[in-house]
């Protein structure tokens, strides 16, 4: 399993520490959190069943995502996430995703405050519904929706401001 | 724009491209901090398991020294019979200087004994009457200075009392009970291992072991956990009563790794509950103590605030030993059952109610 641990490394390390990067504003914790999914990948690899290298990334993704979940429930940065009501405008047209190179944007994801970012990374990259978003985090699901729905502003006020 | 049709933009945008940096760490370093938590997670272990070792060695051979007649429980006149007072009465007995001495100061003890156990007066007599006949002393003598014993006034009677005040403390130190003692100790309880059963519209938290459930729903699809070994830190307060029922209650934390296999990884678990209950000590002397005792505790996991709180009840039997004037130390086997909630919630303790633990610990006496 090491050998197929580190395959999965050369392979898939650059998009694996990138799933870390969205969470985080910090490289350094990124990689620190990058590194504790691989030492969890490491304590649980006998409980891993797949075949195949795709089911091996989707379970490191898997962990590397909860790595960083828990990484915010230790702080417990979420547990003030009132259900208060959305007030910023929600962009209904293209915001021009596809005219910024992905570093920044990863960049700019990861600089959202922490409840937006981690609700926005679950619903849009861990296709969860603010449903399970909600149970995951604690929060109620329209506080999720609220949250989603700011992130998504919020990201389109920072596309603005790079283009300006 | 759709919320689909902007989700899949961005999602395509930022996982598709190929400009994404290189860990900045090297394989190698991955590997090396592998290694020490395979070290690290051996040396855990069997610290633990050295831990609970020395402790009962150590309970063993705090007890031996002391296994000797000092029930507080025994009947009166045996008691009195036994105490520190017969035994220095027979160790002067063998010094032939004050073995006279002793034939006359055989009624002391025996008048201090007579006004409180009828069975000691025997028992003392009987030593005296020895000591006369070995001695071959004259029983006229005996008689004679018997008669002038009986002429000492009460307020003498008293002072020889007061030559006895080691004894009287002694005594008194004997009883231990009706006092308020803090204990601090630590649980190593068993690891588990098994399967959770999901319903098949539920979503599960693999990291707290948690899982939302519709009950209704078919519970085909499973996961493996294991729950690594649970260790627990707390603090409680006893008040023991004369007739040996205590009152005892605390708060402790619990922590575990708990692993859910197949899709995921696992997590530290913190859990924090208050417990209290009723036991009574069935065996007790000055240095040495059992018990057992019910108690009820409400968990609550604190490193995953959204898990129920999980109620329990717990079968504890234990023993103490006196370490100092007020320090006991404590050993307590216990069993622990977890109730299952009435909400969906489904929960790796659910999986395997019964939970067997061993506390150890200090207790100080107020």
């Amino acid at each position: 399993m090491k050998q197929r641990l580190k395959e999965a490394y050369e392979e898939h390390g650059a998009q694996l520490l990138a799933v870390c990067r969205r969470y985080t504003p910090n490289m350094q914790t990124a990689e620190d959190m990058f590194q504790d999914g691989f030492m969890s990948a490491f304590k649980a690899a006998q409980s891993f069943k797949g075949t195949s290298e795709a089911e091996l990334y989707t379970w490191l993704r898997t962990i590397m995502v909860n790595t960083c979940l828990m990484r915010i429930r230790k702080k417990d940065i979420l547990k003030d996430a009132a259900d208060v009501a959305f007030q910023a405008e929600v962009p209904d047209d293209d915001v021009g995703y596809e005219r910024i190179d992905q570093q920044t944007l990863i960049e700019m994801i990861s600089t959202l405050p922490v409840s937006e970012r981690t609700v926005l990374n679950l619903f849009v990259f861990e296709d969860l519904s603010h449903k399970e978003i909600a149970q995951k985090l604690g929060i109620t699901e329209k506080a999720s929706i609220n949250k989603m729905y700011r992130a998504k502003a919020m990201l389109a006020e920072k596309i603005r401001n790079y283009e300006r | 724009m759709n919320v689909n049709e902007w989700k899949n933009k961005l999602k395509d945008k930022v996982e598709n491209g190929d400009s994404l940096p290189a860990p900045g760490m090297s394989w190698d370093s991955l590997e090396a901090g592998m290694a020490s938590i395979e070290r690290r997670r051996v040396v855990w272990k069997w610290t633990g398991v050295a831990t609970a070792i020395a402790a009962a060695i150590a309970g063993i051979a705090l007890v031996l020294p002391w296994a000797g007649p000092q029930s507080i429980e025994t009947a009166p006149g045996i008691a009195e019979a036994d105490s520190p007072k017969t035994e220095i009465i027979e160790i002067v007995k063998d010094i032939p200087a004050a073995s006279n001495l002793l034939a006359v100061a055989d009624i002391r003890p025996t008048k201090r004994a007579s006004h409180t156990n009828p069975a000691a007066v025997v028992a003392e007599d009987n030593v005296s009457n020895d000591i006369v006949h070995d001695e071959n002393i004259d029983e006229e003598d005996v008689k004679a200075e018997q008669t002038e014993e009986t002429h000492r006034t009460e307020s003498e009677v008293y002072n020889e009392n007061a030559l006895w005040p080691e004894l009287e403390q002694e005594e008194s130190i004997k009883v231990k009970r009706g006092r308020l003692s803090f204990g601090l100790g630590s649980g190593f309880a068993t690891a588990s291992d098994g399967d959770l059963h999901f319903g098949e519209h539920s979503y599960y938290d693999p990291i707290a072991g948690v899982c939302f459930t519709d009950p209704s729903t078919p519970s085909t699809p499973k996961r493996s956990y294991k729950l690594d070994f649970p260790v627990s830190f707390g603090v409680s307060a006893k008040y023991t009563f004369n007739n040996g029922l205590f009152l005892i209650g605390g708060i402790s934390a619990t922590t575990c790794h708990c692993v859910i296999f197949d899709e995921f990884n696992g997590g530290q678990l913190w859990y924090l509950g208050p417990s209290a209950g009723v036991g009574v000590n069935f065996y007790q002397n000055a240095n040495f103590s059992a018990y057992t005792a019910a108690t009820g505790q409400l968990d609550w996991c604190v490193s995953h605030y959204y898990t129920p709180i999980l109620p329990s009840a717990n079968l504890s039997a234990g023993v103490q030993f006196r370490l100092g004037s007020i320090s006991w130390l404590f050993a307590e086997p216990q069993l622990k059952y977890t109730f299952k909630s009435e909400n969906s919630t489904t929960i790796v303790s659910f999986d395997k109610p019964f939970q067997f633990s061993v506390n150890l610990g200090l207790r100080f006496e107020l």
